[in-house]
């Protein structure tokens, strides 16, 4: 007893056999789930140490960050800031490009290694942007973390752009141009970006048809040599160690040296601009918003909330979102009998951001239904919001901070964006303590101050109903 | 004196390589000379024929001026056989003029396959 008492090594009861050996076995009846009497429980199986977020920095200038997760399969994630935004007027849809060409040979690898070490390991590699950022992002085993972030090094820091490569990628480019066109909500949604903010966000994320087959490698390398830099990376991971992510990334950037960098362009919402396409299709896809709120200022949760209390997409597959959404609702009643959706639109980006209505409705009947969901909107901003409303608006936003944390993809987009643009993290148990925090008037005054800024418009499909600004 | 002699024998041997090296090379210019397509106003390397697919995968990787030239001197070269002439004396291809654009570029491709061959037998 005194023996495995002392001892710190957890033990299973039939090892510390020296009291069993004491008595006899017929005189142990309990049943199998409880343990013999005098044997000391087994210690508990060590649970793995959770760690918060961990946010470290390079000499270079280049931002680590991690979170353990502890789970098998590890994703990392290379956050620059070079996306769309950073484009100059003359090489618009760069970045289109840049995403085409990502993997393709470097100064110290074929194209052909790059695909194959990766699939070779199991893992997956892609390259995405968002207006802000570029982003390298890969899922393998936790163990092959090193030649992942090696090849992320390589991609970025040193990428050669043959130019059999480039034009072999504008194929590509037209594929995802093509795909973009099939679905006339990515339309509006870069319509609106650029009626809104013109020159900096409103850069699209797609190249412009023209411009396809006209880049070249000189200007592919001018864009990343000023924009792909250590200072400007966050290198994020979700289920690795901190300190193997360091070490590598001390491996694969560390030679790197960061240039002074251009501060960033402040964006500008200009309101009041308008663009109409008009298409064969008789559905019509239209938008309002104005100026909304960025990431990372005070009001954002509020105007989530608001989104919510507005009404978004339907929470239940196949189901009518009549009820839970006072916007959809509204079209729907002024439709009639015709399809009509409406839902809150709400887009924030590290500086500026946009909220409104985005209306999808037959064209027969378009400006009915854009009316009646802009009066909803116009209620809602007088005040007309009650707060049951604001109650269940709130848990759907808790819900859905939550949920979307639960993936780990998306978590590691939510951590290099946050570390990238704010330099901290906040995380989802934080976020949603904040929304329990606001209260109805928060919500109304947020409301109002969107509904009386400088509307914008864009409309997409046979307009002849549709009303202009 | 060690110093003196090494410094005469490495003199030498300059001197003596580049005999060899000399005469080597008038021997090799003169047979490819005997071939006669710089009379055609042919480059050496507009003779390797793209029957070979890491050729035509070279031929594709190059800048299109590259290509349209090359296409010229053989269009040039095929004219001329046809009528059975030959380009006047200043026109035919020095040795100065005759660039290598397509083995740096061979070479390359040729690597790259037995990369993918190499990764394939693993």
């Amino acid at each position: 007893m005194s023996f495995s008492a002392c001892c710190r090594i957890p033990r299973v009861p039939w090892t510390c056999g020296r009291t069993l050996r004491n008595r006899s076995l017929s005189s142990v009846s309990l049943p199998m789930s409880d343990p013999l009497p005098d044997s000391p429980s087994p210690e508990p199986f060590a649970k793995p140490q959770l760690h918060g977020i961990q946010i470290s920095k390079l000499e270079n200038g280049l931002t680590v960050t991690s979170l353990e997760s502890h789970s098998p399969m590890a994703r990392v994630g290379l956050f620059v800031k070079a996306g769309s935004r950073y484009e100059s007027p003359r090489i618009l849809g760069v970045s289109h490009y840049l995403r085409a060409t990502s993997f393709m040979a470097t100064t110290d690898r074929t194209a052909f290694r790059v695909s194959r070490e990766i699939d070779h390991l199991g893992g997956n590699m892609s390259a995405s942007s968002t207006r802000d950022h570029f982003i390298f992002s890969a899922e393998c085993m936790r163990d092959y973390i090193e030649p992942v972030i090696e090849t992320f090094g390589s991609a970025s820091l040193s990428p050669v752009y043959h130019p059999w490569e480039v034009s072999d990628q504008s194929r590509l480019v037209e594929l995802e141009l093509a795909m973009a066109a099939q679905s006339p909500h990515v339309g509006v949604v870069e319509d609106l970006h650029k009626a809104a903010f013109r020159f900096n966000l409103g850069n699209s994320l797609y190249c412009l048809p023209h411009r396809v087959g006209t880049f070249t490698p000189e200007q592919l390398h001018s864009f990343v040599s000023s924009h792909f830099q250590p200072s400007r990376m966050v290198l994020a991971g979700v289920g690795v160690s901190h300190d193997e992510l360091v070490k590598c990334a001390t491996a694969s950037f560390g030679r790197a040296s960061s240039r002074l960098n251009d501060p960033r362009e402040p964006s500008k919402y200009f309101g009041g601009g308008e663009i109409r396409t008009e298409t064969s299709s008789d559905l019509v896809h239209a938008a309002l918003v104005s100026q909304g709120t960025s990431l990372g200022e005070g009001d954002y949760l509020s105007v989530a909330v608001l989104q919510r209390v507005l009404g978004v997409t339907p929470f239940i597959k196949w189901g009518s979102n009549a009820v839970s959404s006072r916007v959809n609702k509204a079209a729907v009643e002024a439709a009639g009998g015709s399809p009509a959706m409406a839902s809150s639109y709400n887009a924030s980006h590290s500086d500026n951001g946009l909220f409104g209505l985005y209306v999808i409705c037959y064209a027969e009947n378009a400006s009915k239904v854009i009316k009646a969901a802009v009066g909803e909107f116009a209620s809602a901003a007088m005040g007309n919001i009650s707060e049951k409303e604001v109650a269940r608006a709130k848990n759907q936003l808790k819900a859905n901070i939550m949920m979307n944390n639960e993936d780990p993809a998306v978590l590691l987009n939510d951590i290099g964006t946050q570390v990238s643009l704010n330099g901290s993290y906040t995380s989802a148990q934080a976020a949603a303590e904040a929304v329990d925090r606001i209260t109805p008037d928060q919500v109304i005054k947020v409301a109002k101050r969107i509904f009386n800024g400088k509307p914008t418009f864009v409309a997409r499909g046979k307009l002849h109903d549709t009303p202009d600004l | 004196p060690l110093f003196r002699s090494r410094r005469k024998m490495a003199v030498s041997r300059v001197a003596q390589a580049s005999l060899i090296n000399r005469l080597w090379n008038g021997l090799a210019a003169w047979t490819v000379n005997q071939s006669g397509f710089q009379k055609l106003g042919l480059w050496r390397e507009d003779l390797i024929m793209d029957d070979d697919p890491d050729v035509k995968e070279a031929l594709r990787r190059l800048p299109t001026d590259e290509i349209n030239l090359r296409n010229f001197r053989l269009k040039r070269a095929l004219d001329l056989s046809m009528k059975h002439a030959l380009l006047p004396k200043d026109e035919w291809t020095k040795p100065v003029e005759d660039k290598s654009y397509l083995m740096p570029m061979l070479e390359e491709v040729k690597k790259e396959r037995k990369e993918r061959e190499i990764w394939d037998r693993q």
